[in-house]
């Protein structure tokens, strides 16, 4: 049985890359659909018409000077968090650590997001795409810097998690969640306070992300 | 000499403009009283030196004068009855007959105010034997000999009015005409000591003996005025030289030439003169008695051919003494001074008021001259020959001074002097102020220059690192795509696609490219980050390292942020201020110091550490300077103890001149880090 066809939206100003780009998404569904935009402008005006189901997006685009500027693709950024705020996203650029001033609306993005170094192997822009497309958050850890920012929920679920020692299922039931979806708040948590470490037993990682955590003064 | 740079034009107007206003502001100064004494005090000094000199060395004060001097010393005046009139005549009467040229006799106050022994008429009228006042025919017989010298006094309005012994004078009536007044101005002349007529003159009210013809107003006529010369001057017209015209050369700018009183004039006491318990020296001017008086042939030969001084008895309430260089001294001496000085024709000449400016401006325009010549040494110098031309100038005047005093000549003293090295001062400040303030400029220029050259190199930078970005790594990125298609197609063998990574471990091609490609990227990161980065001195550098380390301290301490005792021993480096290649070794050694004050703060001050204090140590010894930071924690060494901070320290003290650093973890705890370098010369 053939998996669902995906809408996938690329963003990017080389054309090889964008094909590439496109040839590798098919190793991760066949029947995926891929719209290429070469500016983010063509990109957003796309989302008008439809929503995708992920949208890899690269940082920097030339300008009329030759030079690069990451400022439109940190822009259609800005806009995808205020207007498309359940959108899958995956930076794919050897830059991201541009993305550090838009980090608190990453930290409370809704959709998945995940940035993966363009200078990395195409297994880690699969597995990237993947995680996003999956309404997960994944950062590299060097950009993740001192803001933490929690939604609500997450806190919630931290606090479950910390305090109450709860299970994943007892942090779900509490919070009338399916206990996948408690389950992505607490890999988010991970992510936020940089710990994903996930050769670790999940016993383990729970409480170092808890130790992690009243070390930051989140929890006393 | 040309001056080439702006900056020692502007100091030294701005040390002409000082002078100027010194010289403004001492000159207003020379009125005050301690000013006055001041200069008095060294000229009397002066003074001394020069008789002393002239006495020991070429006997230049000249004995014609001194020997033709004689002065009556009228201590115990009264044991011989002088203070009556018959005696006071005959006394004179005594010396005249004894071959003196005069006398010059100040009127004692006993008998200037006693009344007139009646006259002739008054006598005749009231049948009374004929009795006339000895003084008066003293006065009128002997008229070629005689000369009383007149205090004058000042009434308001400013007026000096002249006393008239007309009393004594067979004037015919009270009312001076022109046909008695020569009569009068013969016999009379003024006391030439006397403050009223050097009130032009601010340093010596008194030493300056005024000679000059002046017009007086008379006593009791006070509407109408007579002109007298001086009683001195009049003394030695009448007695030696009546076409003498010393007198009227000096219009009151001279001092005189004092003697030593110890080896001074020829000074007969009274007792010699007149017989205590007999004849009393009114007999003289009794022909019947005269004879038994014979005139002691000693005495005679003393006083024959002599000028003769007739003092006021000390008991006389007339009596008065004025200061001089050798202290205090009775109006007589004064006068013998005076006359030694006008028999000689010999004074020391006083330098007016506009010669005296005259001077100061010529030393003040030698001192910026000077000034001008040394401007361009460097500051060490300046300060040395700055130093030597305010000392040396006046020094090199006083001697200027003694040779002058040597030949008669009078300088100003404490104002020139003053001045100068006010003067001096202030064009030494000036020239360090402004060549402060041109270095300054100077090292903001080169840095505008410099940053220029960098904004250029680093737009360079910036160009070279996207076109690195946009080709060369695009393209290897299309490779690595390419060779994982490969791979994870199965068209290849993937064993081969992998390459030797050590000795024992392989890599896949694809993960090395993805290395090299993120080596290649955080280079590219690095050469972004020079080639946007702000060259700038950091402010707190601006007055050098010390006080931007001590700066930074206090910013921590109180923000909080350094809760440890802070010990600290900075002390002020001797930075070259033009060279740029220090400004920017500085920014690395204060960079170097904020690492290892953030490490103490991260790693040794609690929470995370157990540290109590932290030590600053900042010194240069002769060219070699140390900057250590010391904490006294218990943390022992790490095993690797590496980082970023510690590459950072690394890059500053390799980049310095013989620059070297060093970490310490102490046995006794706590960690010291060194940083050593070669500070450049100015």
């Amino acid at each position: 049985m053939s998996a669902p066809s995906s809408l996938f939206l690329i963003v990017e100003d080389h054309p090889e890359i964008a094909e590439n780009n496109a040839s590798w998404l098919k190793r991760l569904n066949t029947n995926c659909r891929i719209v290429t935009a070469i500016h983010p402008n063509q990109a957003f005006e796309h989302l008008g018409v439809e929503t995708p189901d992920l949208a890899i997006v690269d940082l920097l685009y030339g300008t009329m000077k030759g030079e690069q500027s990451a400022e439109p693709g940190l822009l259609f950024l800005s806009k995808i968090f205020e207007q498309h705020k359940t959108l899958n996203v995956l930076v794919y650029s050897s830059e991201y650590r541009l993305l550090a001033p838009l980090m608190p609306l990453i930290d409370t993005h809704k959709g998945g997001f995940a940035v993966a170094n363009k200078l990395e192997q195409r297994s880690v822009f699969l597995e990237r795409a993947k995680s996003a497309l999956e309404g997960e958050l994944r950062i590299p850890r060097d950009l993740r810097q001192q803001s933490i920012n929690f939604t609500d929920m997450e806190y919630k679920v931290l606090l479950l998690l910390c305090q109450d020692h709860l299970t994943d299922q007892a942090i779900a039931d509490e919070l009338h969640i399916s206990r996948r979806a408690a389950q992505k708040y607490i890999q988010r948590l991970k992510e936020k306070l940089t710990f994903d470490s996930i050769d670790e037993s999940q016993t383990n990682s729970r409480i170092a992300l808890c130790v992690e955590a009243m070390k930051r003064g989140f929890l006393h | 000499m040309t001056l080439a740079k702006t900056w020692q034009k502007r100091a030294l107007l701005v040390g002409g403009i000082w002078s100027a206003l010194h010289i403004t502001m001492l000159s207003a100064l020379s009125d005050l009283p301690w000013l006055r004494n001041v200069e008095l005090g060294v000229k009397d000094a002066l003074l001394r030196l020069d008789v002393t000199m002239k006495d020991r060395f070429s006997k230049q004060v000249s004995n014609k004068s001194k020997e033709a001097i004689v002065i009556i010393d009228m201590e115990n005046a009264q044991d011989y009855g002088l203070e009556r009139a018959e005696a006071y005549a005959g006394l004179i009467e005594h010396l005249i007959q004894s071959g003196s040229r005069g006398v010059l006799l100040t009127l004692p106050h006993s008998i200037a105010n006693a009344p007139l022994i009646p006259d002739t008429a008054s006598k005749v009228r009231d049948k009374l034997p004929t009795i006339e006042d000895p003084i008066k025919k003293l006065i009128n017989d002997r008229k070629k000999n005689v000369v009383l010298a007149t205090k004058v006094y000042t009434i308001p309005r400013g007026k000096i009015v002249f006393p008239l012994y007309n009393k004594y004078l067979d004037l015919g009536s009270n009312n001076i005409s022109s046909d008695n007044e020569k009569d009068l101005t013969d016999i009379q002349g003024f006391f030439e000591f006397f403050p009223i007529f050097n009130s032009k003159n601010k340093f010596n009210p008194i030493r300056y003996p005024y000679l000059a013809l002046q017009d007086f107003y008379l006593e009791d006529q006070v509407n109408k005025s007579a002109k007298f010369i001086s009683s001195t001057c009049l003394a030695f017209k009448k007695f030696q030289s009546p076409q003498t015209e010393s007198c009227n050369k000096f219009p009151g700018e001279i001092q005189l030439k004092f003697l030593d009183p110890l080896n001074a004039f020829n000074k007969i006491p009274i007792n010699r003169l007149c017989n205590v318990n007999k004849a009393n020296c009114q007999n003289q001017i009794d022909p019947k008695i005269k004879k038994q008086n014979q005139i002691d042939p000693k005495i005679k030969k003393e006083i024959n051919g002599k000028f003769i001084l007739l003092g006021l008895p000390e008991d006389d309430s007339s009596y008065f003494q004025l200061p001089s260089p050798f202290g205090k001294l009775a109006s007589v001496e004064m006068q013998a001074n005076l006359l030694a000085s006008i028999i000689d024709n010999s004074f020391y000449r006083v330098l007016g008021f506009s010669l005296s400016f005259g001077v100061i401006l010529a030393g003040a325009a030698l001192i910026i001259s000077l000034f001008l010549l040394i401007s361009a040494q460097p500051k060490k110098r300046l300060l040395i020959y700055g130093s030597m031309i305010i000392i040396g100038v006046p020094i090199i005047y006083s001697g200027v001074i003694v040779l002058a005093a040597y030949f008669n000549l009078i300088l100003p003293i404490v104002l020139p002097i003053s001045a100068w090295i006010l003067i001096g001062n202030s064009t030494i400040i000036s020239l360090l102020i402004w060549r402060y303030q041109e270095q300054v400029s100077q090292q903001k220029q080169k840095l505008v220059e410099r940053t220029a050259i960098l904004s250029e190199t680093q737009k360079l930078l910036s160009r070279v690192a996207t076109d690195i970005h946009d080709r060369p790594l695009q393209e290897l990125k299309l490779v690595m795509d390419r060779i994982e298609e490969l791979a994870y197609d199965g068209a290849i063998d993937p064993r081969l696609l992998r390459m030797k990574h050590s000795r024992i471990e392989s890599i896949s091609l694809v993960e090395k490219l993805s290395n090299i490609g993120q080596d290649i990227r955080n280079h590219l990161n690095d050469i972004q980050t020079i080639a946007q980065k702000k060259w700038t001195i950091s402010p707190e550098l601006a007055n050098g390292l010390a006080n931007g380390i001590e700066h930074r301290l206090n910013l921590l301490v109180s923000d909080g942020k350094l809760r440890l005792n802070v010990t600290r021993n900075i002390f002020p480096l001797k930075e070259p201020a033009l060279d740029i290649t220090w400004i920017n070794d500085r920014e690395d050694i204060f960079r170097f110091f904020k690492e290892a004050i953030n490490n103490v703060m991260k790693h040794a001050q609690p929470f995370n550490g157990d540290a109590t204090g932290v030590t600053i140590f900042l010194k240069q010894e002769g060219n070699q300077c140390t900057l250590m930071v010391m904490n006294d924690g218990s943390k022992t060494a790490p095993a690797k103890p590496n980082g970023t901070g510690t590459k950072n320290m690394e890059t500053v003290a390799a980049g310095l001149p013989n620059g070297a650093w060093q970490r310490e973890w102490l046995l006794e705890g706590g960690v010291s880090v060194h940083l050593r370098w070669t500070m450049p010369s100015d």
